[in-house]
């Protein structure tokens, strides 16, 4: 029976085991991953039998033709992850907690007001319990992918000679935004610079605008929003067009009217909307290699949209706004290993 | 002739299914005998077939088990289930009355 080299099927497997990555359970994931690394041997036993090819240029043809691993992922992962309890569960659960926590205390105490009042007590310190819980537990959940991601682009990066650098914690940006890019990824011609962002809430939308804080005011109360550019003129964009608002107070020089002058006003964004963060790429560049600036989202969220020039659209690994890749750490692990395994030039 | 995705998303499934009914296979197996019987029209995306395969495997219309392929390597065959046979024919219904509806538009034109 043919047989191919072990280096090849240690080769199958690992971009196997990448396509199944997002997969939740570890036993879902192991079995798809093998079911993966099957059909690739038969790919590549095809091409090296039938079509003469050598080894790694049928490995290459095959995982071609398996098509582009971020889409696969995101596929499985819909396929296989379990979908969140229903509210409806959630909130029958909630009162059961309830209904026995309330009912436990009249089997010691008789006097009704006092009992109803500490039932209620207990009640609402139950319910805050849950959901500083709930709120922890988004953290915790955060850091352990984060970290998580931080380890696999190690060793990823170990495994083929690139060279990882940290240069800020890795886990301050969960909390609150950075200016300072923390991780280096770095290729013979490429330097990844990789600034993280992260969605704690799992099934938040991510929606992102390429919206310079001190570009924008709004000068006649609720109605507009006026854009000053760079150079002269100004636009208006009606702000009901954007939905619902959030407040973001400002101070700044505009021109209008003819005049200069200062206007301290409030600004509104539309709600969940998450400005760029400003973030000093200039830093972390190399002198020689080309720079490709990184937002990796991590954790990434259910949906990305991107709001440019007034319009919404969506968005998702791979994409590009105002100058930086949007990039999951497996959609960046999949670009780098496309690249290794094609042979062809990285036009990130 | 290269399909449009448009087209080819509607029928993938229903395609992978009858195939699978015609007697048990796995997964690299499937997408030659999808591009032999469709006489090379259709070369199935083959990233994407383990996801549909899994989601039909989910709603009970195929069944998977592990055997020796006619190589001699060890497989994920499946099968298609009673749920699926019944499943398919309905879909085939579907497709026959889908298409004879179009056909008539379309020569209707002609």
């Amino acid at each position: 029976m043919f047989t191919i080299s072990k280096e090849l099927q240690s080769e199958i497997r690992r971009y196997s085991a990448r396509i199944a990555y997002d997969i939740r359970s570890r036993r879902k994931r192991e079995e798809v991953g093998r079911e993966y690394a099957e059909h690739l041997e038969d790919a590549v036993y095809y091409r090296i039998v039938q079509c003469g090819m050598e080894e790694m240029d049928a490995f290459r043809d095959a995982c071609d033709e398996l098509g582009n691993v971020t889409k696969m992922q995101e596929l499985l992962a819909l396929t296989h992850n379990k979908d969140p309890l229903p509210m409806s569960v959630k909130v029958l659960l909630g009162l059961l907690c309830a209904a026995v926590v309330g009912s436990s205390y009249f089997w010691f105490e008789n006097k009704i007001y006092r009992a109803y009042f500490v039932f209620i007590l207990q009640l609402c310190i139950l319910v805050l319990t849950i959901v500083l819980l709930i709120q922890a537990g988004r953290y915790l959940r955060a850091l352990h992918i984060r970290r998580r991601a931080y380890r696999r682009l190690k060793e990823y990066a170990a495994q083929n000679g690139l060279i990882f650098i940290r240069r800020a914690n890795s886990y301050r940006s969960i909390f609150q935004r950075t200016a300072t890019p923390e991780w280096i990824l770095e290729t013979d011609t490429h330097r990844y610079i990789l600034s993280l962002f992260a969605t704690v809430k799992r099934r938040q939308e991510l929606r992102l605008t390429d919206f310079q804080l001190y570009q924008y005011i709004s000068v006649s109360g609720i109605r507009n929003m006026i854009l000053l550019g760079a150079g002269a003129g100004a636009k208006t964009y009606s702000i009901t067009s954007l939905g619902t608002m959030r407040s973001i107070y400002i101070g700044h020089t505009f021109h209008h009217g003819g005049q200069w002058g200062r206007l301290n006003v409030t600004l509104k964004l539309p709600k969940g909307f998450h400005l760029l963060p400003e973030i000093d790429w200039s830093s972390a560049e190399h002198p020689t290699k080309q720079n490709v600036r990184v937002l990796l989202l991590n954790p990434i969220p259910m949906k990305i949209f991107v709001l440019e020039h007034g319009r919404l659209r969506p968005s998702g690994d791979d994409d590009t706004v105002d100058g930086m890749r949007i990039w999951s750490a497996s959609g960046l692990v999949s670009h780098l290993e496309g690249v290794r395994i094609s042979g062809k030039h990285d036009h990130a | 002739m290269k399909i449009s995705k448009e087209l080819l998303k509607g029928s993938t499934a229903i395609m992978i299914l009858k195939v699978i009914s015609e007697g048990e296979t796995y997964g690299y197996e499937l997408v030659q005998q999808l591009y032999r019987k469709s006489q090379g029209t259709f070369r199935l995306n083959e990233g994407t077939l383990y996801p549909i395969l899994h989601t039909m495997e989910k709603e009970g219309y195929i069944e998977s088990f592990r055997k020796q392929s006619e190589s001699g390597r060890d497989r994920k065959y499946y099968r298609i289930t009673a749920v699926g046979k019944l499943h398919l024919g309905a879909q085939m219904e579907e497709w026959t009355a889908f298409t004879k509806a179009v056909n008539g538009v379309l020569e209707g034109v002609n």
